[in-house]
């Protein structure tokens, strides 16, 4: 699946006095099975672009395309049924409902997928298990270490089998061990040919990254 | 088919995913289920009275005869001469015209009605529901019997040939052997009503056979009553003409005025509990718009979240329903309906006490259903609707 945008621009609070420009004129292009790496300073705008080109919100001007097809533009039906079915996500702040055990949130997505219960927790409990969790799946994710945590937000964003994860940050908030095992995760991920969007500040993620975009007051100042 | 079994998989997932959302915002939904549960027992418990008295004042005037005459002196009702009987049979389509001699007593600190009849020429209506539980009815050449409702029966603890004394106007005792017990479906009357025979109330009341209390005219062709009435308003402009209809409105009107009253502090609860439903369930809390975000970012669509937040609502508002209705039903069958009884009712106690008369019918059960659910639905849907539609990315930053 590849993703290309031109002269994509997002500006929150239009027009008012705290008008924020985050990502300005960005034209990049991300090839199938490509490590996209996007790193700047913090402010640099890099979350907001993951979420552009995950279609989390749209772009203030520019355009957006999946397989050259242009999506900044489908109605939010379609944007959500992209979503559903092409991209994993995984947020900085891992986005887990605290209510939920470790395995609902790793299959919320499943749930409209039209999956039964039985068969959601089945995936999503193969998937914690390739990822060290066999042994808090039935936790509330409140009880579990950052870590942990974002792990099950990893094991969400994999349950679908998506084309697409977009990670941002994803080793930020964790310690050095259970950063290196998501760096192996995403090596994995990498080899199984699985287009990965990330933005990080991790050196030895980046290592990984076969195409870069640096991000300098929301304007990609390097690719 | 499987194909189908799925598809209702995912609504069977949304349905889990509300119960979990009810149980994880437990002061959320205990609040709206605890406020919607006494308002709706509230507004049942008066509903259920007020259906109940307006169905008595139907059957009570089915109990009337066609046309009710009543003679007025001064604006005031007095006995009404004999002769008006005789000039009224004359008039067309009038099939019999038929005395009635009928007052009240004072007894056992309580009001009741005793009414004299001919028991050969009254018709008992059949659609009152008149039965004879115990005995027999009135016989015309029977003396100083008499035939009792069966809630009477039981307060006064009174079976057939008991012995039943009333007190005359100069307090002189007569006494009634109880020919028989009657049960019918106007509560009112069967805790009220003594039936005597003409000759005896004439002489309990102290009322000449040249007159009568009122005289029922029974009509031969009921398309004719209009007709019949207004002949005898012209014929007798110093009577009062009450048909059947004119009785019927004036009853229900009489407890609508009552219920007027309580109708107003109806409307206000139901604005009350709508305005209740809707502040609980358009609050909706950072961490609920929050949760939305993540959603749609995980690829639950606008309809998804809508489905869930409306299923939330319906789970909570038919519990909410269900539960008050139960209340309001004890309330009214098995406490008596303390309070809202007297207000229905009046305080007056000279009354006598007869089992409230309740109604539980389908349109206000609907009614209730609908009041619970649809500022809940509204209230529900439209914050949801306008968290599902803001961008994801918005929704999860909060801003």
């Amino acid at each position: 699946m590849s993703i290309r945008t031109a002269n994509l621009t997002k500006i929150y609070f239009k027009g008012l006095a705290n008008e924020v420009v985050a990502v300005n004129d960005a034209s990049i292009r991300i090839d199938d099975h490509t490590f996209f790496i996007v790193t700047g300073p913090s402010g640099s705008g890099k979350t907001t672009l993951l979420s552009l080109l995950g279609l989390l919100t749209r772009p203030t001007k520019g355009k957006i395309f999946y397989q050259n097809e242009e999506v900044s533009s489908y109605s939010d039906a379609w944007q959500t049924k992209i979503r559903k079915q092409q991209i994993g996500f995984i947020f900085q702040q891992y986005n887990l409902l605290p209510r939920f055990s470790a395995w609902e949130n790793a299959s919320l997505p499943l749930m409209c997928h039209n999956t039964s219960e039985s068969e959601r927790k089945k995936q999503a409990t193969e998937i914690m298990h390739k990822l060290g969790l066999e042994k808090r799946i039935e936790f509330r994710v409140s009880l579990l270490s950052g870590g942990e945590q974002q792990r099950v937000a990893i094991a969400r964003a994999l349950v679908t089998n998506p084309k697409i994860i977009i990670a941002d940050e994803p080793t930020a908030s964790v310690d050095d061990e259970t950063a290196a095992s998501i760096r192996e995760i995403f090596k994995t991920l990498k080899k199984e040919g699985k287009t990965i969007i990330v933005s990080t500040h991790d050196h030895a993620l980046m290592k990984e990254g076969t195409t870069f975009a640096a991000l300098k007051n929301g304007t990609v100042t390097n690719t | 088919m499987k194909n189908r079994s799925r598809r209702f998989q995912e609504h069977i997932n949304f349905l889990n995913y509300a119960m979990d959302s009810i149980f994880t915002y437990k002061a959320r939904s205990i609040a709206i289920v605890f406020s919607l549960m006494i308002a709706l027992m509230v507004l049942g418990s008066i509903a259920f009275i007020s259906d109940g008295l307006t169905k008595e004042a139907e059957s009570s005037a089915n109990f009337a005869p066609d046309i009710t005459i009543q003679y007025l002196q001064a604006g005031r009702q007095v006995a009404i001469p004999m002769e008006y009987a005789q000039q009224i049979s004359q008039i067309s389509y009038v099939s019999k015209v038929v005395p009635r001699v009928w007052g009240y007593i004072y007894y056992h600190n309580r009001i009741y009605t005793v009414m004299g009849i001919d028991a050969v020429k009254m018709p008992i209506p059949k659609d009152i529901g008149f039965v004879m539980v115990s005995g027999k009815f009135l016989q015309p050449n029977d003396n100083q019997t008499a035939v009792v409702g069966n809630y009477l029966a039981k307060v006064f603890d009174l079976e057939t040939n008991d012995i039943l004394v009333l007190y005359d106007q100069s307090q002189q005792p007569h006494n009634f052997t109880v020919n028989g017990i009657f049960s019918m479906d106007v509560n009112l009357y069967t805790s009220d009503l003594i039936l005597i025979n003409l000759n005896d109330s004439r002489n309990f009341f102290n009322v000449s056979a040249e007159e009568a209390t009122d005289l029922c005219v029974y009509v031969e062709d009921q398309t004719q009553t209009r007709y019949v009435a207004q002949q005898i308003a012209q014929s007798s402009p110093d009577a009062r003409v009450l048909t059947r209809e004119a009785l019927k409105d004036a009853l229900v009107t009489t407890y609508g005025a009552r219920s007027g009253f309580v109708s107003v502090v109806w409307y206000i609860l139901l604005l009350s509990v709508i305005l209740v439903a809707w502040n609980q369930a358009s609050a909706v809390s950072e961490e609920a718009r929050e949760e939305v975000g993540i959603l749609k970012a995980l690829g639950f669509s606008t309809s998804n979240i809508l489905e869930i937040r409306l299923l939330e609502a319906l789970i909570l508002g038919f519990i909410s329903a269900s539960s008050g209705i139960f209340l309001s039903v004890l309330y009214d069958f098995y406490l008596g309906a303390p309070v809202i009884r007297d207000f229905m009712l009046g305080w007056a106690a000279v009354y006598p006490s007869f089992p409230l008369p309740i109604l539980i019918s389908f349109s206000t059960m609907l009614t209730l259903y609908a009041v619970a659910l649809f500022p809940l639905f509204v209230g529900s849907l439209i914050p949801a609707w306008k968290s599902a539609i803001t961008e994801p990315d918005i929704a999860m930053r909060g801003s």
